[in-house]
């Protein structure tokens, strides 16, 4: 099973258990490139789902489209989703996503890591093979 | 830190343009952590909010949704000065024998060149998304289409189509023509907002479960405490089709999306999607998007 990848929108990396998805640096998330990230998660994941660590603190705008995407289809295959975002702009933006997006799937946002990764783990798959 | 006071203007403007019922204006955004940019960035994304979903009937079919196409039409020469142009949304400026970068925001002018050095391919129009100076510090997302005049003389420059699309709301003036030309259907059943509501979380109940056939009328009708006879006539008053049809083209849309972006097997779709099995999906799915999706995934 692939371990890492990545694309020129987003690095993907499975580790513990919990798949860690890092937005690079781009000025606007458009359509085409939600689809990219999104698809490429799919493909990396093979057929199983995970708790999601996503990175999002190099976006800095987004498309109502690209938004309209990921509400639809950015949660597919997770089992909960951590956001580190930075204090102010991407937490605003995130918070505003958020609220317009309705799913069962438990989401967070964190402005550290730590405390990130300690509530993935609580939803990692007990049948996935991992080292700690 | 930036204080708030010298993008102030800017986000006046903004407020006033979206208080006179026009979504179609953003301010120039930076990618620096402030409070204020935090503010802006949260108005751009209210106003496109706003720009689709400002219709006080919620859930209306599309064939009751008024919008308006407005093109803006830039003919340039091979230097991409204006001879010509119907852009009216900024009155101060003469636009002729200005240069039309000077028009765009800076990250556009990298999008128009970049778009400009496309090879074109026969039949085929360059598309992009633009955004125009316009109003004062403000820009507007327009859809972009270029047409090169090459080919109708070597001389000849570019013909630019800059399209606006706006979904008409209450607060936009004028226009009484235009909704006597479609009129809007007068609802029946619904008769207040709470009845809206309700049909709104009916179909929020339907997304959520689309791995799964319904359960009956009278059933789902129960979970939200209405009558069998109100569950099927409001529901085809919003959405003019019935339950079913509308969950079905739901889990269709669905599995369309895993056929296309997943390596699933086509039977695990199915059973992902509600289908009894393979055959019955594979016949829904041929009935709805004429092709079976064996084939689908194959074209694509």
């Amino acid at each position: 099973m692939p371990r890492y990848h990545k694309n020129p929108y987003a690095e993907y990396r499975i580790e513990a258990g919990i798949l860690f998805l890092y937005y690079k640096p781009q000025s606007c998330l458009s359509l085409q490139i939600a689809k990219k990230v999104v698809q490429d998660r799919l493909r990396f994941q093979m057929n199983t789902s995970y708790p999601v660590y996503c990175d999002v603190r190099e976006l800095i705008d987004s498309t109502k489209e690209a938004r309209d995407y990921l509400i639809r289809e950015g949660s597919a295959s997770t089992l909960a989703i951590a956001f580190h975002v930075n204090r102010g702009l991407t937490e605003s933006m995130v918070r505003f996503y958020l609220k317009r997006r309705e799913t069962h799937i438990e989401t967070r946002l964190f402005y550290e890591m730590e405390p990130a990764l300690e509530f993935l783990k609580t939803y990692r798959n007990p049948k996935h093979p991992r080292k700690n | 830190m930036e204080h708030i006071d010298a993008r102030a203007e800017e986000i006046k403007k903004m407020i006033l343009k979206m208080g006179a019922g026009n979504f179609s204006y953003r301010i120039p955004r930076s990618a620096e952590n402030t409070q204020t940019e935090s503010i802006i960035a949260l108005l751009n994304m209210l106003a496109q909010e706003f720009e689709v979903a400002y219709n006080p009937f919620f859930g209306t079919s599309p064939f009751t949704t008024i919008t308006r196409v407005k093109h803006y039409i830039f003919m340039l020469d091979q230097q991409y000065r204006i001879l010509q142009t119907n852009f009216d949304a900024d009155n101060d400026r003469v636009l002729e024998k200005q240069n039309f970068l000077n028009l765009l925001s800076p990250a556009s002018q990298e999008v128009f060149q970049k778009l400009l050095k496309t090879p074109k391919k026969k039949g085929k129009t360059l598309n992009g998304q633009l955004e125009l100076k316009a109003g004062k510090k403000l820009l507007m997302p327009l859809n972009c289409s270029v047409f090169p005049l090459r080919a109708f003389h070597p001389d000849s420059g570019l013909l630019v189509v800059l399209s606006r699309i706006q979904t008409l709301n209450p607060l936009l003036h004028g226009k009484q023509q235009e909704k006597q030309e479609y009129p809007v259907q007068q609802l029946k059943i619904l008769k207040s907002s709470e009845d809206i509501h309700k049909f709104r979380e009916i179909a929020v109940y339907l997304h959520k479960h689309l791995d799964r056939p319904l359960g009956s009328l009278k059933e789902i009708a129960s979970a939200f405490n209405i009558n069998e006879f109100k569950l099927k006539k409001g529901f085809k008053e919003l959405h003019q089709t019935t339950v079913f049809k509308y969950h079905l083209q739901l889990r269709l849309s669905l599995a369309m999306q895993l056929v296309l972006d997943t390596s699933d097997q086509l039977a695990s779709i199915a059973w992902k999607t509600g289908f009894k099995n393979y055959d019955h999906f594979a016949q829904a799915f041929k009935r709805e998007f004429g092709v079976a999706p064996s084939h689908y995934r194959k074209q694509k």
